[in-house]
């Protein structure tokens, strides 16, 4: 059933594809990447004004709507052939495959970040129906982080109840579409190069973020994170440009306006896509010698891009400021500065200004990983970045049309500007923001760089699929593009094996997350929604607290420590541990039941005992805790007898 | 027989997804075909084997006689004197924790040659390996500590399978199955695009 009424939001996105391919003049394979980032903003728009269902009802009603206006009989429209091109046949076929596909495997969350914001944020959307900002979780909920991945989540499960497999099919149809941008040069019946274009756009997630020890093999194309999204997102924003001859600007706005949302990065992603497009429209204008009403226009719609971008950041922002208590002025870590006191402070250091030994070593480290690190499949992140000018010199080598090889030019040099402004602006991240075990070890440099290098080489590739519309000579970009492409393939095919990937990974990958879940049913069977838990998993570094909170939403799993040592850890007497023992709660017996009871916790949740707990607070329970020596085991308190009765083992026994 | 052809060529994609389709099913019946040559001729026999009698790494067995897996990498291996198409094992542990490698004797295993388990029946775990597979190790779980069965514990090697079994893509099959067709349509447009071209 949940499949059903997955397709039917792929049906439904369908509709405003089938609608804008007929009754505007984007070419189709643009359209369901367009309607995608539209759905993003409708639903996330709908999410801050606290409209979230009403605006789904609408939204699938103007969908039937759509379907019918794109075949009506009224009006003028595109004849149904324009339908029948590889790149837009092939992504709802590819789409409902992968529904069915999932349904099956039933992929799951499992990296830590998933359990910590962007899961548990899905499915609070989905349980509660509003966005998550303010919602009642156990720690220091940071609702803040953008919302259109998650609501993009939300609408492939609108009908239906939640499950991770939806979210993840969301995400994978949001990649889908972009890579069928790059089909758009592709004409009937061309599969010579619409299964090149298909192919490179699913490769490069596998070739350029599996070797940075970030992304699990198991987890790329089954992963809620969004760097993948948000790195190709920014690509198709410039592909949907490139791959138009028309050059039309409002496709590329709605997909600026979807990346600002996706992530705080996206605004300096989308302001580097901006700046791109803009100076190409202005640049190809002047080219053409267009008059100058023509030439104002095209500036206007290029500043419209700018402007575009800004209202997207600032309605979240602004969003945040009515209906958060979250501090969105700075952007918080170490230094506490604001975002534009950052770049400043930045800059001066950057010229000599008041240099710091910090602010060197830092900087310095990150240049010398660009150059010698094996961060990417195709090896340093230089290499990726020659490889993306490679491509956009060869498209502009290879083409006819004297349009596409200035666009070449404009993409290469302000691409490479952009990229040693992205690349600053994440180590100024290091400087300032991230703590100093963090930025000593540059630790996630290379996932922060992903989605810069993704995006550029996804749009570098749309510039050699437009080459072959008008190549010269004829035939030589399909065939060496189709080589290419096949080189890669066999790369990725030597280095990852099929069986390590979600298409072909066993049981035996989702195997523990299953029996968390039955473990968490099983809680949720014997205590009230409305009660509040606290959890006790000793020698937990954090991940089954969060896990755990995770899996029990909307039961609410308490914070379950104080003044910051809670989420996780190890209950102990004080002095049973070294005080720098991770996440080691130093209570006593009197201390662990204040905090338990001061919390508002009714419940105890003891997934892992040990002879340290048992030795330390054995005596808060009324069965001196033998009812965890047959497993994890969910306790009461009794007021009573002001002690912890024990309710039932879950589990198993051990 | 022309607008066949030409019926074929205008629609390569579709073509070829059936024409993969078709020569699957042909291979599946093949297989099957040749397993119950192999039983009537006595290539291929159920064997039924006591755990006990099995090479093992990391497998032990506890106090009351159970067979637990006592490490990291617990490992079942066989090597007979037949090929090996399927292997059931009649046990409580989870059918995820299973894996098998095949390969051929020698060989060495690996990520490429690697099967998942199936429960095809409460308390059974069935492996199916495809056709040559003539040594395999099964491993039963990825930690210690589960139990595998009791001291009297057997496994069946090459319990005749279900007909619809050998239609199931074994590991790369089914990543062959997906992307072979694409890549042929591709190169046949591609070949007809030079053809089309040197022609001209």
């Amino acid at each position: 059933m949940e499949l059903v009424l997955s397709l039917v939001s792929l049906a439904a996105l369908g509709g405003y594809a089938l609608l804008l391919v007929r009754r505007t003049a984007l070419p189709a394979p643009l359209a369901p990447f367009t309607a995608l980032c539209a759905t993003m903003l409708w639903f996330a728009a709908a999410g801050m004004l606290g409209v979230l269902v009403p605006a789904g009802w609408v939204y699938f009603v103007l969908a039937a709507g759509a379907w019918v206006l794109a075949f009506a009989p009224v009006g003028h429209k595109k004849p149904l052939s324009a339908l029948n091109v590889p790149g837009f046949l092939a992504f709802w076929v590819l789409s409902a495959a992968l529904l069915v596909f999932f349904s099956w495997r039933q992929p799951m969350f499992s990296t830590w970040d998933e359990f910590s914001f962007w899961g548990t944020a899905a499915k609070i959307v989905k349980t509660s129906g509003h966005l998550y900002v303010n919602a009642e979780i156990g720690w220091d909920w940071v609702g803040s982080h953008r919302p259109a991945l998650i609501v993009l989540g939300y609408f492939f499960q609108f009908f239906g109840p939640y499950a991770e497999w939806r979210v993840l099919a969301g995400y994978d149809i949001l990649l889908l579409a972009l890579f069928t941008t790059l089909t758009a040069a592709a004409p009937k019946g061309a599969w010579r190069q619409a299964v090149p274009a298909l192919g490179f756009g699913f490769l490069l997630p596998f070739l350029i973020t599996l070797y940075g020890n970030v992304t699990r093999t198991t987890d790329l194309y089954a992963s809620s994170l969004s760097d993948i999204p948000l790195g190709l997102t920014f690509g198709g924003a410039m592909a949907v440009y490139y791959m138009d001859r028309r050059r039309a600007l409002w496709p590329t706005a709605l997909a600026l306006a979807a990346l600002c949302l996706e992530k705080d990065t996206g605004f300096a992603m989308a302001l580097v896509a901006a700046g791109i497009i803009g100076a190409d429209a202005f640049l190809s204008a002047l080219a053409e010698k267009a008059p100058a009403p023509a030439l104002g226009r095209t500036l206007a719609k290029a500043a419209g891009l700018f402007l575009t971008c800004g209202v997207s950041f600032w309605s979240w922002q602004r969003y945040l400021s009515v209906a958060s208590t979250a501090d969105t002025s700075n952007v918080g870590g170490t230094q506490q500065m604001g975002m534009a006191e950052m770049v400043i402070t930045g800059c001066k250091e950057l010229l000599g200004i008041g240099r710091t030994e910090k602010f060197s070593t830092i900087m310095g480290g990150m240049v010398k990983n660009l150059f010698t690190t094996t961060t990417t499949m195709v090896g340093p992140f230089f290499l990726v970045v020659g490889l993306t000018l490679a491509l956009a010199v060869g498209a502009a080598l290879f083409t006819r049309e004297k349009a596409l090889r200035r666009q070449a030019g404009v993409f290469a040099v302000l691409g490479l500007g952009g990229f040693a402004a992205y690349f600053f602006f994440i180590g100024l991240t290091y400087v300032y923001v991230f703590r100093d075990e963090v930025s000593d070890g540059l630790v996630g440099f290379e996932r922060y760089m992903y989605p810069y290098l993704l995006g550029w080489l996804l749009a570098a590739g749309a510039l050699v699929l437009r080459a072959m519309e008008e190549e010269r000579p004829a035939g030589l970009v399909q065939t060496g593009f189709g080589v290419f492409v096949l080189g890669l393939a066999g790369l990725v095919w030597l280095r990852v094996p099929f069986t390590l990937t979600v298409f072909g990974c066993g049981d035996a990958a989702y195997a523990q997350r299953w029996q968390t879940r039955a473990v968490a049913r099983e809680v949720q069977a014997v205590v009230p929604e409305d009660a509040h838990i606290f959890f006790v998993s000793q020698g937990d570094d954090g991940s089954r607290w969060f896990l755990y909170t995770y899996e029990l939403y909307p039961w609410y799993l308490d914070y379950s420590g104080t003044e910051k040592m809670g989420g996780g850890g190890t209950f102990a007497l004080p002095g049973a541990l070294p005080d720098d023992t991770l996440y080691y709660h130093p209570y006593t017996t009197e201390e662990l039941r204040d905090c338990i009871l001061d919390s508002g916790c009714s419940y105890l949740f003891i997934e892992k005992s040990d002879d340290l707990f048992a030795d330390g607070y054995a005596s808060l329970f009324s069965d001196g805790l033998a009812g965890c020596a047959a497993g994890s085991a969910v306790y009461e308190y009794n007021a009573g007898t002001g002690r912890f009765d024990f309710v039932c083992n879950v589990g198993g026994t051990a | 027989m022309k607008q066949k052809l030409k019926w074929l060529d205008q629609h390569k994609m579709l073509s070829l997804y059936l024409l993969a389709l078709v020569l699957w099913a042909v291979y599946a019946l093949a297989c099957a075909g040749w397993d119950a040559l192999g039983f009537a001729t006595g290539r291929l026999h159920t064997q039924t084997l006591a755990l006990s009698d099995l090479a093992m790494q990391d497998i032990v067995q506890d106090e009351a006689g159970r067979w637990v897996t006592a490490g990291g990498d617990p490992q079942l291996q066989l090597a007979l004197d037949q090929p090996v198409r399927s292997v059931t094992l009649a046990t409580d542990a989870p059918a995820s924790g299973f894996e098998g490698y095949y390969g051929k004797v020698g060989q060495d295993p690996s990520l490429r040659r690697r099967v998942w388990a199936a429960e095809t029946a409460p308390g059974q775990v069935t492996l199916v390996f495809p056709m040559g597979s003539g040594s395999v190790r099964i491993d039963p779980a990825g930690s210690e500590g589960v139990v595998l069965g009791e001291a009297d514990a057997v496994l069946t090697v090459n319990a005749p399978l279900p007909l619809w079994q050998y239609f199931r893509p074994l590991g790369e099959q089914a990543l062959a199955l997906a992307v072979l067709p694409a890549l042929l349509a591709a190169l046949w447009d591609l070949g007809a695009f030079w053809a089309a071209r040197l022609r001209r």
